[in-house]
Order: C-alpha cells, then structure tokens, then sequence
C-alpha cells in the first residue's frame, strides 16, 4: 500500500522567488526503504522539511499524500500525529525544556497510555540505545554533542512510533561506531507496515542501511531512480555520471 | 494566537464577607488616629504614621515608570477589616475567608509543605500559624501588629529604616496607612528548613492593602519566606502598596520568592528592600504576572564584605498590562557580588519594561557582577525595552551585562511542532521553558502554579 | 520633533523625568538684533520662531555632568569654522535659506542632549552652511578659545546614490555647540569622523540627527578626548527600508575631564540594521556617561539592533555609568546589548611585563592596542586622521 505519494511537487522559498523542487515524483509503499541522494543544495533536505510543512518553503503545485490523503493543507503537528517524523539535519538547542516532559506531552497527544507506563517504555528505549537516562532530565538537545544530537533524533522516532520516518542527513558528522549504532535502531524500525526516507549525501550509510530504492537529486529535480547499484555509482563517479545519463 | 491569552478565571471569585470596619475612601489624619487606636498602637507608632502622612501631603509623584494619572488615592479605601479575629486555629476563621483561601490552596500547602502561614484578608491577618518546633527554637513568626506589642524594641528599631517614608509617595503613604504584614525573626544560627508563607488576598473593590513585611535573620541564620498575592477583578481600581524590609546578617542567607498574580485593575506600587551584612546572601525570586501597572524593584543593599545578591525573575505584561519592573543591586562592601537573572514575556499589546540599576560604589572594590535580561515578544502588538543603570565607581570590579529581546524562534517552533504539538501548545511550552530557570528555584507546588498561570495565560490544554 | 523614546504604546504612557533648570546668564533680544544684519527673510522668520521657544527654555540642571561652571562669553567674540573641501561642492551660508531648505531643516528638529543648547546653536550661530551635491571628502574644522566661543549650524542633504566622506575636527578651549543635520537620500551613503579634542574648563556640545532614506548607509566613528566637558549626542533615524546605521563611539577622558555621550538608532523601516560598537577609557577623576540605544518600531521587521560597549577604568578614582538602552515594539527582530566594565586586563599586563615592558608601557600598549583594533575599521577612509589620533591617545596615556 502507498504509504507517502509525492506528485509532481514545485517548491518555493516562502519569502523568495526561487524554485528550489521542480516537479519531484515519488512513491513509498508501507515497508519500503527509500534513499535520496545529491550534492549539496540539490533540494534534498527541502523535500524533507516540505513534506513535514515547514513554513519556511511554500508548495505552488503539486501533491503531498499520506495514507491516500492530501497532507498539502495540513498543519505541522497535524502531519506529525498522523505518523510523519523529520529527523533533523541539525535540531535546535531549547532551553528549558526538559526531554523527558517534551516527550511524554506529546506521545499523550495521541495515546492513552499512562504516565508510569510511559516512563517505563521510555526508560526501556534509552536503555536499548546505551544512552544515558541523565538525557531524559537534560534541555532538549542543549550541550548535546553532534552524535548525541542525532542519537536523540532516532531515539524519539522509536519512542514515538511514527510510521513515516524520513532522515534527514543522519549520517553527517558521525564515526563508523556511531554510524553503526544508529543503523541497528533504524534497521530495528524497519517493518512491514513503516516507510523510510534516506536523505543522505554519501553512499557509507547505504552500506548499513539497504534500501529497496535509491533516487538521485539534482537541482530540484529526481534524474535517476533505481536499485542500491546506482548508490554505487555515485560513489565511483560522483553525481555528474547521473547528469550524463539523464541527458541521453 | 488570537484570543489565546485571557483573563486568569480561577482566581476571580468574589466572596461577599462581611466587615467590621471599612473607611471611607481617601486618606485623612482622623482615619490613621482611628486605625492606630483600633490596633491599639504605641504612642511612637502613630507618631510614625502621621510624620509620614505629613510627607505625603508635600511629595510628588515619581518622575518615571507607569502611568499613575488615572489612580485617584482620595477614591480608594485604605482600611477594610473583616469580621474576623487573629488566630492560629483554621477553623476559627469566617466560612467566606476560609473557603477564599482553600480555594487558594493555602492550608492545603501549609500541612504538606511549609514551616508557618499567614493570610491577610483584605487589611488585617485572619490567620498565623507557625509549627510548635520552631516557636521553640525561638523563630518569630507574627502578625505585624501582634510584634509591634510583643516585639516593641526590635521593630522599632528596624521598621522603615531600611525604606524611609521619603523614598517615594507610596512609600510615605504606606508609613501613614500600613496594615497587616509579617514579622520574622530568626534567632543566631538557626535554620528554618521548610519556608514560611504570607498570602494577601485583596477581596473587596476599590480598596488598597498596605501590608508591611520586616524579617530579621541574625547572624548565621537561614530563611525563605513566600509571599502570594490574588484579588478577584473588579472595573474601579485596587492599590497595593507594600513593603518588605528584609536585614540579612553576617552569614545570614535569606530567599523571597513571590508570585503576584493581582487581578488586572490593580496598581500595584511595591517596595522591596534587603540589606545584607558581612557574608551574608539575598535572594529573590520573584515571578510579576498579574496587575494593571506595577512598579516594583527588588533592591538589595550589599553593604558587607562577601556578601551576594541573586535576583531572579519573569515579568508577564499581557493585554493591557504595563509592567515596569525589574531589580537594584547597591554594591557597599568589598568583595560582594551579585547574580541577575531577569526575563519578561510581552504579550497581547502588553508592555514590559525592564529598569535595572546597578551600583559598584568606591569603597566596593573587587566586586563581580553579571546582569543578563531576556524577553520574549509573542507578537508584535507588544513591547519590550530594558534600561539598565551600571554605575561603577572603582576599577577593581568586574561587571558584565547582556540583554536580548526576541521572538520565538521559527526553527525551535518547527521542531516542537513536527512532534505533534499544536502551534499554541508548542509556544506555550517553550515559554515554559524560558521560565523554567525561576520556576525551578521555587517550591513544587508554587512551580506548578507558575505554570498553571502561564498555562491559563496562553490557554493551553498541556500541563 | 523627533524624541529619543516613544513614550505611548497602546493606551500606555511612560513617565520620563524631565530637567530642572540651572542658571546661566542668557543671550536675549540684544544678541538677536544685533546678529541678524545679513539674514535672509525666511531665515530670520526660523530663527525668531525659535527664539520664542529658547527664551522660555533654561539650561538643564544634570547631576552626574554638572554645567554649573558653564557661561556663555560675548557673542561678539564668535569663531567661524573653517571649511576645506577637496573635489567641486556647492554649499551656502544657512543665513540664505529658501523655503524648500528650510522646510527640510525643519523636518530634521530634535531635542538633542538638551532642546535649549540646540536652539543656541541654531539661532546664535556665527556661522553654518547648506551643503548640498558635495564631492568627497569635506573638512570641517571649528576651534573655541577661552571667551571666544563657536556655534555653528549646518545641514546636509546627501543625494540619490552619492557617497560622501566628511570629516569635523573640533578643538576647544572655550565653548563650542554644533548642531548637524543629515538628510541621506535613496541609496546615499555616508561616512563621518567627528574627532575632537576637549580641553580643561572647555564645553564641548555635538548634536547630531540623520534621517536615512531608503537602502541609504551611515557611519559614524566619534571620537573624543577630554579633559573638559563633552556632550555628544548622534541621533540616526531609519526611516527608510533596508538602511544600515553603524556607530563606533571612542574616547578618552582624563585629570578631570568630562564625557556624557548619547547614541541613539530608531529604526522604522523593515530589514534595516544598526550597530552600535563603542570603547572607552577614563583616567585619573574623569566621569562618563554612555548612553547608547536602539528602539525598534512596530512593523519594522527583519531589522537587526546590536549594542557592545567596554568601558576600561584605568584609575580608581574613575566614576562610569552606562545605559544601553534597548526599546523593542516588534517581534520579529534581533535585538541585544552587550557591556562590560573593567580594568586593564592583569593576564594581559603580567604577560607583557614579563617580557620585559614596564607597567605603563605595557598600560599603554594595550589601550592603544584597544584602540587600533577600532580603528582599523576606518582606515581605508580616514586613514592620516588615524594615525593623528593614534599618537593623539599614545600621548595622553602615561
């Protein structure tokens, strides 16, 4: 079943006249992994953050559908409690806002489960990813280093249980330990009914996380769409072997 | 955020009470003669009371801060005394009063949580209680009028000398026409481990209350005192015009934390001073959310060597509230340092004003201080300025200061919101969070109440 | 006129002290009449319609910066400024306003550090020009001696696009008040070096108001050293959109010497910027004031309103005050202040010294360092002005 449907999507700045997406296609069935590759400034984090409604982008034309629906009109959190989840490429530092309170507000949003059986999932989560539960009582990612950041990122989608998870440059700034770590809980995730994007700018990733396709985006737009091979490509002659072909 | 911010409902209940004695509105020479005979004042109380109606008459209004043109002090009742009796048993106090403040949470919060309480009910206490333990230990903990009999040497000693009556007009009018307060004091090393709670509740409309606050804490000693404050709304004004004198001695720390939730036709025109001796360490908490104008500026005299002044505190400026706030730190002795933590959140066409003084007299030398002010502008209706004083006088200190005056920010908005929190939810969260630093120095259940408010404030349905 | 605060926001109204007077023996009608041969008619009218509102002025009576010793010495004895101007320029004497000039003078009316010491200026002036369509650079240069004082008014109209450089010296020995107005058109920009040298028992009086257009760019660097009294006041309006407003206050005050400086950035127009980057340094009994500020308007929005200031107390007898003043009505802006008040950095003086300076060498070496990192900023416009004032400072610092 398509699970997120993209239908010749055109992205603008909100502010600018400037089309960052010109007409992206794309389809993610319910258990599919999908990987977006391209070099930087090619769109790819803007789909990302278009498909969970940030203001900062506007759709002129084009369809986001979610589960058969239209998300287009939807709000934020709107798309957030109907399964969507963006991890960020850098999530912000909030003060004041202790982790642990940021997410049992709004895990309750869309379930009932009580506070004591939530504290003990939560802890339960921590504990598989070796983070320390001291997280839990910390601001929300603030002091956090780079790897930690993107730790908590892969953690709340677990805790959350989203259906859609798009990553938005998870792999960047990580080692390999870190790397792998993060893999085994996104692999973890991976079932029959979730979806998963890859937004990613190296191949490495790929390696641990096999995906069932790979797109290449250049200027706003998919030029190539195929198997891991074309990771592979990418990897022996960078993006412009991608370019070639789709002039042919 | 359209109508996201209303007018606080919960503490908005009238009690129709009935009273034993309620002036007519203005101030006059017979009514002081009349209240200081009713609490059967000594000769050089009344004295007192007179000499600063005398200054009253002559002064004029400050010539900075909010507006005061509108508040005619010949229209307000300054003396309201319920039909009550002073007491340390609960169930001696009226139904109405009793319910008011157990609607309140205050004798809720006493059994769990603190080491006395006093309520003020309009213009006289109705109830002061502290535990038995501490009574032995020597703590005083007293109805302002009961220690001018009992404790007559100390309060004359201490009473207004830290905040003459010719520090301003609200301060020469509450010399005249003070009623009702705590007195505390706290023996040579002794450490008070619960706090101790005031809370003045204005009822009735068109009234002023002018309570006066005086703790001693001697030497070595420890304290925290908490005051609370509400008054239902009403369309004409309230004034309240207060005082707290606070004497921190050589090792003494004491804390003042208040949340001042008064309804939105209040002036409130407070007077805040400690004045710390060798050593020792002030602080203040202090969270201003209610009020039509208030003017207040915790100020903290540091006049031994060592000693340390922490100010703390969020001031809430809503729809039509316009909050000139903010904190004076007087560095006399070497070595002192003080900590200022100051944050507004302006919201609804609101105004907050941030006015700071900051003092390194010459003979403070190698003095430290860090002054930082934040604000929060929810929209852009709404005002925000901060004017802070940094007068230094030698150059062995060391002062730094920074201010920053922002929105909410777009990106930290996002992030919430691709959690699944609503708009208003995810705003009224991250408020939470920018208070979060006072919230997290007061006692649990005032925390939850600074919280409660800023929830009721933003109308949201989160906890 | 154009206030410094806004004093009202949304049925609200802010109280702000006033002055109390001081006395000082006035000029009156006799300085008028007797001053006004060569006026032409609508200067004369302007001059008399202040007068009516400077003769019910008095001197302010300010605590910290006291003008009790101030007196005001026979008009008679005036200065005139001397102006050099490199490259054509057309400038005329303010006595020969025509009604548009005028009109534009008026529209730039403000209080300055004080009304009554504006008006002075504007109405007691021994000279003060219209400069318009001006090449760069100009020089303007004014001395005050002992019971020989100079005021001096003049207005600026920077055209479309044109990119001007001026730089005023100022020595006094007596009694100076300038008065400057700006009016920077579309696109315009200029670049100002006020440099002035205040001596014992001298007053010093700059005030200053720019009205920027839109996309128009403004540089201010003041830079004073004191040993009297000065007052400067710089006020920057950003009326237009996407105008950039940069202040770079510096000064020096020593022996008994004087400085209470106001800087003041209203920005009304969205995406606009203002900076405000001051030092100073107070030596021996020297006193400072300073004031800098930023207000933002409501709807203004995407503008950027930045403070920084480091006052260095070289002496113990030293006394600073500072107020950075931040004054916000719209939120979607950055707005911060950021002041420290110290003494010479002692890791920095041990360090020197240990490499063999002595204490006031190694004093003088960082406050002149403090200095140069300012003025590097100018350099490339103001660059033999620099080095003047370089040694001007290496000099003072003992």
């Amino acid at each position: 079943m398509s699970l997120l449907k993209i239908e010749n999507l055109h992205v603008k700045l909100a502010n600018e006249d400037i089309e960052i997406l010109k007409g992206i296609n794309l389809e993610i069935k319910s258990g599919e992994t999908h990987a977006i590759m391209g070099p930087n400034g090619s769109g790819k984090s803007t789909l990302a953050n278009v498909v969970m409604g940030n203001p900062k982008y506007k759709v002129t034309s084009g369809k986001i559908i979610y589960d058969g629906e239209s998300i287009n009109e939807l709000s934020i959190d709107e798309r957030a409690n109907r399964g969507i989840f963006l991890s960020f490429q850098q999530p912000p530092e909030i003060n004041g806002i202790k982790l642990r309170n940021f997410l049992f507000t709004t895990k309750q949003k869309d379930s009932k489960t009580s506070m004591i059986e939530m504290n003990k999932e939560l802890e339960s989560v921590i504990e598989s990813m070796n983070m320390s539960s001291d997280f839990l009582s910390r601001y929300l990612n603030v002091g956090f280093s780079g790897g930690e950041k993107k730790k908590n990122e892969v953690m709340q989608l677990t805790f959350l249980k989203k259906k859609m998870a798009i990553l938005d440059e998870i792999d960047s700034g990580l080692d390999v330990d870190a790397l792998r770590e993060i893999a085994k809980i996104v692999n973890e995730y991976r079932n029959s009914n979730n979806g998963l994007l890859l937004i990613t700018h190296y191949k490495r990733i790929l390696e641990y996380i096999i995906p069932d396709k790979v797109h290449i985006l250049m200027a706003g737009e998919i030029i190539s769409s195929g198997g891991q091979e074309l990771a592979g490509q990418v990897e022996k002659s960078g993006y412009s072997f991608a370019l070639n072909e789709s002039k042919e | 955020m359209n109508n996201v911010f209303i007018d606080d409902q919960s503490f908005n209940f009238k009690h129709s009470t009935r009273y034993s004695a309620k002036s007519k509105p203005g101030i006059r020479k017979g009514l002081i003669e009349e209240i200081s005979s009713y609490k059967n004042e000594p000769e050089w109380m009344l004295k007192h009371r007179l000499d600063s109606l005398e200054v009253f008459k002559n002064i004029k209004e400050p010539r900075f801060g909010v507006d005061t043109s509108m508040l005619d002090i010949q229209q307000i009742i300054p003396y309201l005394r319920p039909e009550a009796n002073k007491g340390n048993n609960w169930d001696d106090v009226p139904y109405e009063i009793k319910d008011t403040f157990e609607r309140l949470g205050i004798p809720e919060s006493e059994r769990k949580a603190l080491a006395g309480v006093g309520a003020q009910y309009d213009s006289e206490v109705v109830y002061q209680n502290i535990k038995k333990e501490l009574e032995n230990m020597g703590v005083v903990f007293l109805d302002m009028e009961t220690a001018v009999k009992e404790f007559p040497e100390l309060v004359r000693k201490y009473f207004m000398k830290l905040v003459p009556a010719d520090v301003h007009k609200y301060a020469a009018l509450h010399g005249a026409i003070w009623s009702g307060g705590s007195f505390v004091y706290i023996p040579e090393n002794t450490e008070v481990s619960l706090p101790l709670e005031a809370y003045f509740r204005m009822n009735a409309q068109g009234t002023g209350q002018f309570e006066h606050t005086l703790i001693i804490a001697d030497r070595g000693s420890k304290v925290h005192f908490i005051e609370g404050c509400s008054a239902p709304r009403y369309n004409i004004h309230n004034l309240h015009a207060g005082m707290v004198e606070i004497f921190v001695k050589e090792h003494a720390s004491v804390r003042y934390s208040t949340i001042q939730n008064w309804s939105k036709n209040t002036f409130n025109l407070n007077t805040k001073r400690a004045i710390v001796e060798e050593n020792g360490s002030m602080e203040w908490i202090s969270g201003s959310l209610g009020s039509e104008k208030t003017m207040l500026y915790p100020t903290t005299l540091l006049k031994g060597r060592q000693s340390h002044a922490y100010h703390l505190g969020v001031t809430y400026a809503g729809e039509a509230q316009h909050m000139d706030t903010g904190s004076k730190v007087i560095h006399l002795g070497s070595g002192s340092s003080s900590n200022i933590d100051m944050r507004s959140i302006s919201v609804n066409g609101g105004w907050a004003f941030y006015r700071g003084l900051l003092k390194i007299a010459k003979e403070a030398r190698n003095s430290r201080s860090s002054v930082k002010c934040t604000s929060l502008m929810i929209d852009n209706n709404s005002r925000a300025d901060t004017y802070p004083v940094i007068v230094v006088e030698n150059n062995l200190s060391d002062i730094g200061h920074e201010a920053k005056i922002g929105r909410i920010g777009e990106e930290e908005l996002f992030y919430i919101m691709s959690r699944g929190l609503t708009e208003d939810d995810a705003k009224a969260m991250i408020v939470r969070g920018f208070i979060e630093p006072i919230t997290k120095e007061l006692p649990l259940e005032y925390a939850v109440e600074l919280n409660r408010l800023i929830n009721i404030e933003m109308n949201s349905t989160i906890g | 006129m154009e206030r410094v605060i806004d004093r009202d926001h949304n049925n609200m109204k802010l109280i702000v002290p006033g002055n109390k007077g001081l006395s000082v023996n006035d000029y009156g009608h006799l300085e008028l009449s007797s001053f006004n041969k060569q006026d032409g008619k609508e200067y004369s009218s302007f001059k008399m319609k202040r007068f009516f509102e400077y003769e019910k002025l008095r001197f302010p009576d300010w605590r910290k910066i006291s003008l009790e010793e101030l007196q005001l010495p026979p008009l008679k004895n005036a200065m005139c400024s001397t102006i050099k101007i490199k490259g054509k320029g057309i400038y005329k004497p303010i006595k020969e306003m025509n009604k548009a000039e005028r009109f534009i003078f008026e529209s730039l009316d403000f209080e300055g550090s004080d009304r009554k010491i504006v008006l002075l200026a504007d109405i007691f002036n021994s000279d003060g020009n219209i400069f318009k369509h001006f090449d760069t650079p100009l020089t303007i240069s004014t001395y005050s001696g002992p019971n020989r004082p100079s005021y001096t008014t003049n207005l600026f109209v920077i055209p479309e696009n044109m990119k001007v450089k001026i730089h005023v010296k100022n020595y006094s020995e007596g009694l100076v008040v300038m008065n400057n107005r700006f009016l920077l058109q579309n696109g315009s920009s200029l670049d100002i070096l006020f440099s002035g040298v205040t001596d014992k028992n001298a007053f010093s009086f700059t005030n200053n108001l720019y009205k920027l257009e839109n996309g128009a760019e403004l540089r201010i660097t003041d830079f004073n050293i004191s040993d009297g009294t000065v007052v400067p006041h710089h006020f920057v309006l950003g009326r237009g959109e996407k105008t950039k407003a940069e202040i770079i206050p510096a000064f020096l005050v020593a022996n008994r010497g004087k400085i209470d400086s106001q800087y003041v950035v209203k920005l009304s127009g969205k995406e606009s910027h203002g900076i405000i980057n001051g030092i100073g340094t107070l030596d021996d009994f020297a006193k400072a004031i300073f004031r800098p500020s930023i207000h933002i308007a409501s709807e203004a929005k995407g503008v950027i309103g930045k403070e920084q200031s480091s006052m260095i107390m070289l002496s113990e007898n030293s006394y600073v005050q500072t107020i950075p003043g931040l004054f916000v009505n719209e939120n979607d802006v950055e707005a911060s202040h950021a002041a420290t008040v110290d003494s010479i950095n002692e890791e920095h003086l041990y360090y020197l010294m240990s490499r063999g300076y002595n204490l006031s060498e190694a004093r003088k070496m960082i406050v002149v360092s403090m200095f140069n990192a300012l003025f590097s900023k100018i350099e490339n416009s103001f660059e033999e002005e620099c080095e003047r004032m370089k040694n001007d400072i290496a000099t003072r610092i003992d």
